[in-house]
């Protein structure tokens, strides 16, 4: 790809990040379908496909939706680039799809809307962009110097002549999984499975390391998202049984629940102790999840409050979360954003430090 | 002595607190009994705190406290308890209060933790035989032998401790000529204790423990359930008044259903506890004595009506079982189609936190939340109040009763500053 091409699809990823910020979506950066596998005993890369921008938006019910916009410039006919779409929002299970082009086929036009994918070109872009008065947004989305450099920030550093460190390796693991296995296991199996990889490299990681606090960061917007996703179940199912509901999510359903503690059960057996089906911070985790299934009007904001810190103060210019949520601004959702955070850096023995901005607020 | 589980330490700490608070200022219960205040005061605040996400408020909080009994001076060191252990963050900006963040458990029992940090703190001796002696003596009226040797508290120990526990209402002698003196708690025997008396002498005592735990783990148990049948300790306690079962209409005709007694309420806790008992007679009702399908889910029920004020579906049985909670006023029966009935509840303040109390009587047996003063919490949601008019119980302060021994301790402690000597 050229370097003006390049320049060009950053150019329109970054205003589809802000068209969809606007209208309250969260858009997570780092998803990739891009698998890791052991080849010849060495880890080798696959690319899949990519995503240019997806966003998540949850309502006052925590119901939640999904959109993925494909912006590139390139050269692909858009009939060929729409069924594509199509077929990456179907593994997502997006509910919409944006098509954002330079300029946009006929035939691409009329078939979008049958597979509910909205087709804009870039006047239609402007135009756009003007109704939504997206000039007067504070957080500052198009910065490509800041998205540039969240993009050094995320990974491992190992200098070409050198090998990877164990620890390193033990870190990778944990991009790797927030950069792909999040977005394809079950759900459920993410709210434990981010906080047990991020107990694996608890001690490796340092808060001084602005690389090091990104991760924890992304790893927490994550994990503020499985938990959002929990709690609408718990209130599409039944918000009286907070408790109930949500020991059958997180273990599966009743089926794989009862599966699980029989098997715990005869695991105590043949062990010494009374080993337990829940995590020891299981209990803090129910309250935690209990306050977003009592908010939710302010607690379905969680992930876009923790983004405007990571991209604000970990990042960028320190503009205040007054000034960049205007009216939608409220204490509650900074209160709920914070219990989140103090939960998982708990829950995962991360020092408290790494989320020092966001307990500042 | 048996060990105490740590949330009745929690509880028992707050009651201490509770009914101390109106006492005046007294050596013995602000140094010796120093954590067990402190830990009560952050028991009875974080109470008053649970559901709320933040306060911006300082003054209205000092408001709501002082209102609790705890000093706008004392408030800080308070909230600083309640920090140590998770329920609070206090956040400060340039040395100033900025905003109190709650996180005060709702699905777990609180007191636990509190029950922890009371530990922590390292309580005096005469903390922990306080908490022992009030504990013993809730579970049943002791000879003044069995407080002192099960216990194993000397003489003056005791002197304290009753004497502290007196002031507070919260411990009273019983003295019956030519017999050795005998302890019980007011705050689980109505008036006269004598029935009560006779009946801890009457049976062992752990026979008599055993049979008033059984209804303070099943809150409204049916007088008749096979758990009490024939109980001869519970048939003397209702006939002696002891306990004073709630009768409710069923299907099957009247029932009545026991709950342990509960006083050291105000007139108006006293109102929201009657409340939740009737409620809770009413959903054990339909558990025990339902005409079609019975209740599985008491706790379901209860939460329902507390957040809809109503049933999605209307029922045949829904009249009587709830009838005998029209005349206390907490709602009314609707008629449905076909001779069937919805119940609506009055969405008072009052009614709400009678609901939470009984959900709490299902869960934990005790209800913590009873003593919640609901002019205290309405000065935290409405904070403009603090300007206006505050209505407050009446209040009279109990002054403390010093027996030989008390008076003796506080001299010695006098007479010591005054040479010059310090203590640890």
């Amino acid at each position: 790809m050229t370097k003006k091409r390049e320049s060009t699809d950053l150019k329109l990823k970054l205003r589809a990040r802000r068209l969809l910020w606007s209208m309250g979506y969260y858009c997570p950066l780092e998803v990739d379908l891009t698998h890791y596998d052991y080849s010849d005993s060495k880890l080798k890369k696959w690319t899949l496909t990519d995503i240019d921008v997806l966003g998540i938006k949850f309502e006052n019910d925590l119901s939640s939706k999904t959109v993925i916009v494909d912006c590139k410039g390139g050269e692909e006919s858009s009939p060929n680039r729409i069924f594509w779409l199509r077929g990456v929002m179907d593994f997502f299970g997006a509910d919409e799809g944006y098509f954002i082009k330079e300029r946009i086929h006929e035939h691409g036009r009329s078939i979008a809307p049958r597979l509910r994918i909205r087709t804009i070109d870039s006047a239609g872009l402007e135009k756009l962009e003007q109704q939504l008065s997206l000039d007067k947004i504070k957080i500052n989305l198009l910065d490509e110097r800041k998205f540039t450099e969240t993009q050094s920030l995320w990974g491992i550093l190992v200098p070409k002549s050198e090998k990877a460190t164990e620890n390193q390796l033990k870190v990778k693991k944990v991009y790797q999984y927030l950069k792909y296995f999040y977005w394809f296991i079950e759900e459920y199996r993410n709210i434990q499975n981010i906080i047990d990889r991020f107990q694996m490299i608890a001690n490796i990681l340092t808060p001084s390391e602005k690389r090091d606090k990104y991760l924890v960061y992304v790893g927490l917007i994550r994990f503020s998202l499985s938990l959002l996703k929990a709690a609408n179940i718990i209130v599409s199912k039944n918000i009286l049984e907070v408790p109930a509901q949500f020991k059958q999510y997180v273990f599966g359903g009743p089926f794989f629940l009862k599966e699980r503690e029989h098997f715990i059960e005869m695991l105590s057996k043949i062990s010494d102790k009374k080993i337990a089906l829940e995590p020891p911070y299981f209990k803090d985790l129910l309250e935690t999840i209990n306050r977003l299934v009592k908010h939710p009007q302010f607690a379905k904001h969680i992930p876009r409050y923790l983004e405007a810190v990571m991209l604000e103060h970990l990042l960028g210019s320190k503009t205040s979360l007054q000034e960049i949520f205007g009216n939608d601004y409220s204490v509650d959702s900074i209160v709920l954003s914070k219990q989140i955070g103090e939960f998982f850096v708990k829950a995962a023995g991360l020092n408290t430090t790494f989320l020092s901005d966001l307990m500042s607020l | 002595m048996k060990d105490i589980e740590k949330y009745i330490v929690g509880i028992r700490a707050q009651d201490f607190h509770e009914g101390l608070k109106e006492v005046p200022a007294h050596p013995l219960i602000e140094v010796d009994f120093r954590n067990t205040i402190l830990i009560g005061k952050a028991a009875t605040l974080a109470t008053h705190l649970k559901g709320l996400l933040y306060v911006e408020d300082y003054r209205a909080l000092q408001y709501m406290a002082a209102e609790l009994g705890i000093r706008a001076a004392e408030l800080d060191l308070v909230l600083m308890e309640l920090q140590e252990i998770g329920f609070v963050n206090v956040l400060k900006a340039a040395g100033s209060f900025k905003r109190l963040e709650i996180k005060v458990p709702e699905l777990r029992n609180a007191y636990e933790e509190l029950g922890e940090r009371w530990e922590y703190l390292k309580p005096t001796e005469l903390e922990h035989a306080g908490i022992v002696v009030l504990q013993n003596v809730i579970e049943l009226p002791r000879t003044e032998s069995f407080v002192s040797h099960n216990l194993n508290l000397d003489a003056s120990a005791l002197d304290i401790i009753v004497d502290v526990g007196s002031a507070g209402a919260l411990i009273s002698r019983y003295d019956i000529s030519g017999r050795e003196p005998i302890f019980y708690s007011p705050l689980c025997i109505e008036e006269d204790p004598k029935p009560f008396i006779v009946l801890a002498e009457k049976y062992p005592s752990e026979k008599v423990v055993k049979s008033f735990e059984i209804i303070s783990r099943y809150q409204g148990l049916p007088r008749e359930d096979a758990k009490v049948r024939g109980n001869d300790i519970i048939e003397e306690a209702v006939l002696s008044g002891i306990l004073a079962p709630t009768k409710i209409e069923t299907p099957r005709g009247e029932k009545q259903f026991l709950f342990t007694p509960r006083v050291g309420l105000s007139r108006e806790e006293r109102i929201i506890l009657d409340k939740a008992r009737a409620i809770l007679a009413c959903v054990r009702s339909g558990q025990h004595y339902a005409a079609g399908r019975p209740i599985h889910n008491p706790r379901r029920i209860l939460e329902t009506l507390r957040q809809k004020k109503r049933f999605s579906k209307s029922h045949p049985d829904l009249k009587i079982q709830y009838g005998a909670l029209v005349a206390k006023q907490i709602g009314v029966p609707i008629e449905g189609p076909s001779g069937s009935y919805n119940f609506q509840v009055n969405d008072t303040p009052e009614n709400l936190k009678a609901f939470d109390v009984a959900l709490e009587m299902l869960e934990f047996g005790e209800a913590p939340s009873a003593r919640v003063d609901l002019n205290a919490q309405k000065l935290l949601l409405q904070p403009s109040s603090y300007t206006g008019a505050v209505t407050t119980r009446a209040r009279v302060a109990r002054t403390m009763r010093r027996s030989r021994t008390t008076q003796t301790i506080i001299i010695e402690e006098l007479t010591k500053i005054a040479r010059g000597v310090t203590r640890d």
